[in-house]
C-alpha cells in the first residue's frame, strides 16, 4: 500500500474529473460558486470513501451477477443519509446545490471506483482510494468554482473582488460550465505529455 | 384550457429553453461518450427518451401510492434508482424476447443508461416541481427529445471535427466540451421562448 | 459482456443460486432503509422546523403586521375549496390561518399557476374582511430579465410594483383581469397574467370558505 503513490494519481495522473472524465455533469452544473464547491466536494468525498469501505468490506459475499445492484443499493443509501444531513444541518447549502445532491448516486465517479477499485481490493486500500479520489474531485471542484466566480460574477466566497461592471457574467451560465472545463483539461493532456517528453 | 398551456410550456421548456444537455446538465456521461457518430448518437436519443417517458410514468406512480402513503419520501432516492434499474434490465429482456430487430439496435445503450443521470434527475424534478401524472410523462418524454435533438446535433458537428485543425492538447474531449458550450451558447437563445 | 452472459445460463438453471441472490439483495435493501429510517428519525425534525420557518418568513410578507401575526398550521382543505381554485385558473397548496391578538387576521394561501415558462408558486395573505393584503413569490422559473421582472415586484408603466398591485383588492373588483384591472409590466405579460390567476383563486378560496 502506497499513500503517496495512490494521492498523486487522485490528484494528478489518474484524476477522475481531468483525466477519467467522469462525474461531468456536477461538475459543470454546480461549480458557479466557491460555497457550492466546497458542499459538493466534501458531500462525494465522504460517500465516496464510505461506499469504497463498505463494497470492499462486503466484497467477498457478494454474488457476482447482482454486484453492480448491491453498489447501487449502498451507494444510494449514503447518498440519501448525506441529503438528510444537509437538509437539516446547512440548508442554505442544500438549497443551492438541489437535485444534483441525490443525483450523486449516478455520479460515475462513486459507481466507477466501486467496480475498478474497492470490489477488488481491501478495506484500508479503499479506504485511501476514497480519500484521494475524493479529493481530486474536489480540488477541481474547487478551481473550477475559483475561475467562474472569480472571473464570472466577480466574487470570491461571496466577497466583491472585481467591480460589478467588469466581469464576464457567460463564465456563470452553462456555456462557461463547458468552456472553463474544457480548457482545464486541455491544460491537463498538455501538462501530462510534457511530463511524459521530460522522462 | 390551463392544461394544454401548461403541457405546451413544458414541452418547449424541456426540448430548448431548459434543454437537459444545455441548461441542466443532466446527462453529459453518455452525451459525450456516444456521440462520436450521428447513428449511435440517434440510438443513445432514442433509447433515453423510451425510458425516460417509461421512468417517469412508473416513479410517479411509486411516490404517489408507496412512498407518500408509508411516509417514506425520504426513501425517494433509493426507490427511484432501484425502479429505474430493474426498469431497464425489464426493458432489455423484454425487447430481446419479442422484437429482436429492436434488440439489436437499441441493446447495447441499455446498461448504460441506468447511471444516466437524465433519467433518476427526470424522475427527481417531476416530484420536485409538483407535476401531476400527465405533466410527469409529457415532461419525461420530451426531455427525452431535448436530449434526442442536442446529442444528434453534437455528434454531426463532431464527425466533421475529424478535419478541423486544433492544438494538440485539446484532442478529445477538450475540444468537444468547447463544441458543446458553444452549443449551449446557441441554445441560450431559445430562453424566453413562450408559447402566447 | 460474456461474464454476464454466462451468469445468466448459470440463473436459469440453478433455483438454489437465484434464491441466493434474491436473500442477499433483500437483506441489503432491508440493511440500508433500516440505516436511513435511523438518519431520517434524527434529521425529520429538524427539516420539518425549517421548512416551517420558510413558510413563516413567506407568510410574513404578506399579511399587513409581520410582528404581531402568528400562523396556524396548514388547515384541512376540502373540495369545494380546491375546486373554487382551480376554477380560477390555479392549483391550491394549502391554506393557514393568521392570527393578530388572539383573533382571526385572514388567511394566508398557497397557490401554484402556470407562468410562461413552469410553474410559479406563490403566497397570497388575504384579511377577515376578503381583502388581499400581499402577494409574494414562493418559487417560478421564469425567464430572468424578463419574467423574472414580475417575480422581483418592478413597477409597471404607473410606477406601481406589479405585485403590490393586488394589496387592497378584493372579491368586489370582480375577476382581475390583465389589462383591464391590472397591469402587466410589459414583456411579461404571460408572467403577470399567472400571478393574476393565482390571486384570482386565493380569492375564490376565501370566498367559499366563508
Amino acid at each position: 500500500m502506497n499513500f503517496g503513490k495512490q494521492l498523486k494519481e487522485g490528484l494528478l495522473t489518474q484524476n477522475p474529473v481531468l483525466v477519467q472524465v467522469l462525474g461531468m455533469c456536477s461538475t459543470m452544473a454546480i461549480t458557479t460558486s466557491m460555497a457550492n464547491g466546497i458542499g459538493m466536494g466534501i458531500s462525494v468525498l465522504i460517500i465516496l470513501t464510505a461506499s469504497n469501505v463498505v463494497i470492499s468490506a462486503i466484497r467477498k459475499v457478494v454474488p457476482d451477477k447482482i454486484r453492480i445492484a448491491m453498489f447501487i443499493v449502498v451507494i444510494a443509501g449514503f447518498v440519501t443519509c448525506v441529503d438528510l444531513l444537509l437538509q437539516a444541518f446547512v440548508p442554505a447549502i442544500a438549497a443551492s446545490l438541489g437535485v444534483f445532491i441525490p443525483l450523486i448516486v449516478v455520479n460515475c465517479i462513486i459507481l466507477g471506483r466501486a467496480e475498478s477499485f474497492s470490489y477488488k481490493n481491501g478495506v484500508v486500500a479503499s479506504f485511501v482510494d476514497g480519500i484521494c479520489q475524493g479529493l481530486g474531485y474536489t480540488v477541481v471542484l474547487l478551481v473550477m468554482c475559483f475561475i467562474r466566480e472569480l472571473l464570472g460574477a466577480g466574487t470570491l466566497a461571496g466577497f466583491r473582488i472585481i467591480p460589478e461592471q467588469f466581469p464576464i457574467g457567460v463564465l456563470t451560465l452553462p456555456v462557461g460550465g463547458f468552456l472553463v472545463l474544457g480548457f482545464l483539461i486541455a491544460a491537463m493532456q498538455w501538462a501530462l505529455s510534457k511530463s511524459k517528453e521530460g522522462k | 384550457m390551463d392544461q394544454i398551456y401548461q403541457l405546451l410550456a413544458i414541452t418547449l421548456g424541456a426540448i430548448l429553453a431548459n434543454n437537459f444537455i444545455f441548461s441542466q446538465f443532466l446527462g453529459i456521461c453518455p452525451f459525450l461518450g456516444v456521440s462520436k457518430k450521428v447513428d449511435t448518437a440517434v440510438g443513445m436519443g432514442i433509447a433515453v427518451t423510451f425510458v425516460m417517458g417509461l421512468a417517469s410514468a412508473i416513479t410517479w406512480l411509486v411516490n404517489k401510492f408507496v412512498l407518500v402513503q408509508f411516509g417514506l419520501e425520504y426513501m425517494q432516492t433509493v426507490a427511484f434508482i432501484l425502479v429505474i434499474a430493474s426498469l431497464v434490465q425489464f426493458i432489455e429482456m423484454f425487447l430481446q424476447k419479442s422484437m429482436p430487430s429492436l434488440y439489436t439496435a437499441l441493446g447495447v445503450y441499455l446498461p448504460l443508461i441506468t447511471t444516466n443521470c437524465a433519467v433518476l434527475g427526470v424522475a427527481l424534478l417531476n416530484i420536485q416541481e409538483n407535476y401531476n401524472f400527465i405533466e410527469s410523462v409529457v415532461y419525461g418524454i420530451t426531455g427525452g427529445i431535448g436530449f434526442l435533438l442536442a446529442i444528434v446535433l453534437f455528434a454531426s458537428i463532431r464527425e466533421r471535427l475529424v478535419f478541423a485543425d486544433y492544438p494538440k492538447s485539446f484532442e478529445g474531449f477538450p475540444i468537444a466540451l468547447v463544441t458543446a458550450g458553444l452549443m449551449a451558447l446557441a441554445f441560450m437563445g431559445f430562453s424566453g421562448l413562450s408559447i402566447w | 459482456m460474456s461474464n454476464e452472459v454466462k451468469s445468466k445460463e448459470k440463473v436459469q438453471m440453478d433455483p438454489q443460486y437465484i434464491i441466493k441472490l434474491t436473500v442477499t439483495l433483500l437483506i441489503t435493501c432491508v440493511v440500508v432503509a433500516a440505516a436511513l429510517g435511523g438518519v431520517n428519525a434524527i434529521t425529520a425534525e429538524k427539516i420539518a422546523a425549517i421548512n416551517w420557518e420558510n413558510t413563516v418568513t413567506a407568510m410574513k410578507a404578506v399579511v399587513a403586521d409581520p410582528d404581531g401575526t402568528t400562523f396556524s398550521d396548514a388547515l384541512e382543505l376540502t373540495d369545494t375549496m380546491t375546486a373554487a381554485a382551480s376554477s380560477a385558473g390555479g392549483t391550491l397548496d394549502s391554506v393557514y390561518e393568521a392570527q393578530a391578538n388572539g383573533q382571526s387576521a385572514g388567511y394566508a394561501i398557497k397557490v401554484v399557476t402556470s407562468g410562461s415558462q413552469g410553474k410559479i408558486e406563490m403566497m397570497v395573505g388575504v384579511d377577515a374582511e376578503g381583502t388581499v393584503t400581499g402577494v409574494s413569490i414562493v418559487k417560478n422559473s421564469e425567464t430572468s430579465g424578463i419574467g423574472s421582472k414580475v417575480m422581483t415586484n418592478l413597477p409597471t408603466a404607473n410606477g406601481v410594483g406589479v405585485l403590490s398591485q393586488f394589496e387592497g383588492k378584493s372579491a368586489a373588483d370582480g375577476t382581475l383581469i390583465v389589462g383591464s384591472n391590472v397591469d402587466a409590466i410589459s414583456g411579461a405579460t404571460v408572467s403577470t397574467r399567472g400571478v393574476t390567476n393565482g390571486v384570482n383563486a386565493a380569492l375564490a378560496v376565501f370566498d367559499v370558505m366563508g
